[in-house]
């Protein structure tokens, strides 16, 4: 396959929203002042399985302001919704009987004129049910594991080799509930303008996913569903699709005939949207006396809910990270009385590599070999799992320079060994892996003849800096200045984009701004050359200098307002939709991240600090320095409260969250976070897209919960398998 | 201790108000220290906390105040501890002593069984801090 990397010089840029975000101009979904709006509240059901018996809903209804209280038994009519099947497309059909599947789920949304009355008038919502005897602990329903539909075990060469190699370990790993909350909370304005005709302000990670999901949801033409996102406060996941309380706001946006503001409290964010689910794994890894790997065998099982199958490549890593001929994978899921989990970032494969990664590090040990050094050895040159060459991987060289930049050379290989300050210090790293994808996007470009720029697509930016790197790349390539160019993004009229997941935006959708960037410059030179007595006639496009904005060649230039002039023409207006060719195939195409940590743990209390985070990344060509950079952050401060603090505890003898609340759910604070040195080996990828961009948010905290654990058993001899790494487990 | 009212988190009754508070003239002021032992650095409830004060004259204690929290329903003042630690030499062997004292009786509940252990570590902890010999 010829190579489609362009090498383009993109500028560095500064965030070119953050001026609106830091002086709260940037307009959130919930934010939006829409004439006549009401206001939505869930009530949530307070058992965790069973059927509702009655509703009381009449002191709700007559509190003051109160517009409706919608249940299951006064739902509106809706097309689509109210057909048969208690799942659509919104997961869980709230509201079409009266059966509870987990604990909040919602059994009411009150509507009133005010937040504050709507608030108070849900507290009078009470339900009276017959309970069933619910199960939120995995290990209750442990006999009830069992492959997801469609997914089958993996196994190359001999099952369970490890069990015979001269070295093996063979341990079990657990990862617990881990909770979104991003800062913004799920929230939604919903508003029919014409009875099949829908907008919606919408806390999404993709307009255009939601689009359709509303569109199949309520039985309408995608066309009539408007969906505007264009600042999101957070996701991780958590807005990847569209869920029931979504669904239900615009319900009563039909019952009331109102439009219909519905935003979470934070103690429904961990009921309603989603999280990381507990997951149980075993790792069975044997190695040689030399330290080549004979045998890895990783099994998976992860909890679901009762009625949705959720799934994630937690094991599928395993069969490439590594050259190793005997590799078996077995993933399972377990059904119990929570909401659907979901993707939280890093997603399966941040939870698989902690195992994974814990493992080789306890491996390391027995083997008497540096982790790194056993890592580099079982270096595969091609992906393991099915031949190909890799599209790219520098994860030797993130090896070297991050071991350098922490200073591993200065660790003492023995556990237990190293004192700083009256505390033990640990050196820990852990490697991770995520897919690079391009998939199909759309943009559209807009040249008007003040010289300035709009590019359109309707992308997201839930945080990494979308329009920054899109107007980066179009700057580079059309020679105008980044303070001349708009990227428009977050609606779903907008030309197409994908879902911001899976690291795969840039890729996407800074393709196609690259694409109509070059589209553009053919139409301008096609127009120059139109002009009588052109300079540029007989010049093809590759020979033309595209900056100050204007096109010059061999001392002759004009500007770009010129050309529009020359023409009689307001505005150029280009649209191109863009994809990889099927030749990608030919490739196994993979982001790599290599976390080294350095911690502190206090000998008498078992408190775990970070003291120094080194992540070296090979994610392809890096388009805007600045904002990767923050993104890198960003991922390993996740990690970081992965590995030590973030918890969703339940008790299940409610099935319910204790620690619903920012108070008690910890995620690092400021002081939790020591510095973090991000490097990048910032080589383009030959053949993911023109931009040569592999994706980054989610190998960002891939493998970063293992680096920490390693470094806490290289700190104090202690291992601990099960996260988060609280001082209770090192005490 | 609030027994079967846990929303009860003082002993103010209806109208009551504290208007002041006094710290009587001490000697507690050159060794003293206050140790919270927690999940993350900042926000977050104590696992455990123990303040400490010493009255240290010549390497021997002649008075002290030790008190722990995140372990019952209010803060837990440690006389026994304290009764334990005057006229005796300021030094780890004498605070293990006051530790061992001031956890007798305590007993865990499962989730909180690892309080057993972090408890006495950090009185000797902050001990040693007050005493100036951490």
């Amino acid at each position: 396959m010829e190579k489609v990397f362009t090498d383009i010089e993109v500028t560095p840029l500064s965030r070119v929203d953050g001026r609106q975000k830091v002086t709260g101009a940037a307009t959130y979904s919930a934010e939006y002042k829409i004439e006549g709006v009401t206001y939505g509240v869930v009530v949530g059901s307070t058992i965790a399985s069973g059927v509702i018996n009655s509703i009381e809903t009449k002191k709700a209804e007559k509190a003051d302001g109160v517009l409706a209280v919608m249940t299951y038994l006064n739902l509106p009519k809706v097309e689509g919704y109210t057909g048969a099947g208690e799942i659509g497309p919104a997961g869980l059909k709230i509201f079409s009987n009266n059966k509870i599947f987990f604990d909040g789920q919602p059994i009411a949304i009150v509507v009133a004129d005010t937040y504050e009355r709507a608030l108070y008038a849900a507290s009078l919502v009470k339900a009276t049910y017959t309970a069933e005897k619910q199960v939120t602990d995995l290990y209750t329903n442990l006999s009830k594991a069992a492959a997801p539909k469609g997914r089958k075990d993996y196994s190359r060469g001999i099952v369970d080799a490890y069990k015979t190699a001269s070295v093996k370990v063979e341990e079990e790993y657990v990862v617990n509930f881990n909770v979104h909350n991003p800062m913004e909370l799920g929230s939604i304005i919903a508003i029919w303008d014409a009875p099949n005709k829908l907008t919606v302000y919408d806390k999404t990670q993709g307009v255009k996913g939601s689009q359709h999901t509303y569109a199949r949801l309520f039985n309408i033409p995608p066309e009539n569903v408007r969906v505007i996102s264009p600042f999101v406060g957070g996701g991780f996941g958590m807005a990847l699709r569209t869920w029931p309380y979504a669904a239900g706001a615009v319900m009563a946006a039909k019952l009331v005939g109102k439009p219909v503001k519905l935003m979470l409290a934070r103690s429904q964010m961990f009921t309603q949207v989603g999280y990381r689910p507990y997951t149980l794994q075993k790792i069975g890894i044997g190695a040689n006396k030399d330290g080549k790997l004979t045998g890895i065998t990783h099994h998976a099982t992860a909890i679901t809910s009762t009625y949705e199958e959720f799934t994630e490549s937690t094991v599928n890593a395993t069969r490439f990270m590594y050259q190793c001929e005997n590799v078996d994978t077995i993933y399972k899921i377990v059904p119990v009385n929570l909401g659907t989990p979901t993707w939280m970032r890093g997603p399966g494969e941040a939870t698989g590599t902690f195992a994974l990664e814990s493992a080789l590090d306890e491996l390391s040990y027995k083997l008497g070999m540096d982790p790194v050094e056993l890592r580099r050895i079982n270096y595969p040159s091609v992906d393991p799992e099915n031949g190909k060459p890799w599209s790219s991987n520098y994860i030797k060289e993130c090896y070297t320079k991050g071991a350098e930049r922490i200073g591993w050379d200065k660790r003492n290989p023995k556990a237990g060994s190293m004192m700083e300050n009256g505390q033990h210090v640990g050196f820990g790293m852990g490697s991770g892996t995520f897919g690079a994808y391009r998939s199909p996007a759309s943009a559209r470009l807009l040249l008007k003849n003040d010289g300035s720029v709009i590019i359109q697509s309707a992308a997201s930016d839930i945080g990494p800096g979308t329009g920054t790197a899109m107007v980066s790349i179009a700057s580079s390539l059309l020679g105008i200045d980044p303070s001349s160019i708009i990227f428009q993004l977050g609606d779903s009229s907008l030309p197409n984009a994908p879902i911001q997941g899976g690291s795969g935006t840039v890729s996407a959708v800074g393709s196609a701004v690259h694409d109509v960037c070059l589209a553009l410059r053919a139409k301008l030179l096609q127009l120059a050359t139109d002009v009588p007595d052109s300079p540029y006639k007989n010049i093809t496009v590759e020979n033309i200098v595209f900056a100050n904005s204007g096109i010059s060649y061999k001392g002759n230039s004009l500007p770009y307002t010129e050309i529009l002039k020359q023409n009689k023409l307001p505005v150029i207006d280009i649209s191109i939709d863009s994809k990889g060719s099927a030749d990608m195939q030919k490739y196994s195409m993979y982001s790599f991240a290599v976390h080294f940590v350095k911690v502190y743990v206090h000998p008498a209390t078992g408190v775990v600090r970070g003291k120094k985070i080194v992540s070296a990344v090979d994610t392809g060509k890096i388009i805007s320095p600045k904002t990767a950079e923050s993104q890198m952050i960003g991922g390993v401060t996740g990690g970081l409260g992965m590995a030590l603090m973030e918890e969703g505890v339940i008790d299940h003898r409610t099935g319910r969250y204790v620690n619903n609340n920012f108070a008690d759910y910890h995620v690092p604070v400021n002081a939790d976070v020591p510095d973090i040195d991000i490097i990048f080996i910032d080589k383009p990828d030959p053949y993911t897209n023109p931009l040569g961009t592999k994706g980054m948010g989610e190998v960002s905290l891939i493998g970063f919960a293992a680096a920490v654990s390693n470094a806490v058993y290289h700190a104090t001899g202690k291992r601990i398998r099960q996260l988060p790494i609280t001082p209770d487990k090192l005490i | 201790m609030p027994g079967t009212d846990p929303q009860k988190d003082n002993i103010l009754e209806k109208g009551e108000l504290i208007t002041g508070l006094i710290i009587p003239q001490n000697n507690f002021s050159n060794h003293s220290s206050y140790l919270k032992v927690r999940d993350r650095s900042s926000y977050a409830f104590a696992l455990v906390s123990v303040a400490a004060s010493l009255h240290i004259n010549n390497g021997v204690i002649k008075d002290a105040r030790l008190a722990m929290g995140g372990v019952a329903h209010k803060p837990w003042r440690l006389l026994e501890a304290e009764h334990l630690l005057k006229n005796m030499p300021a030094n780890e062997t004498t605070f293990k002593k006051a530790a061992e004292i001031a956890m007798k009786g305590a007993v865990g509940h499962g989730e909180n069984n690892f309080k057993l252990k972090m408890a006495p570590k950090t009185i000797v902890q902050a001990l040693k801090q007050a005493a100036g010999i951490a």
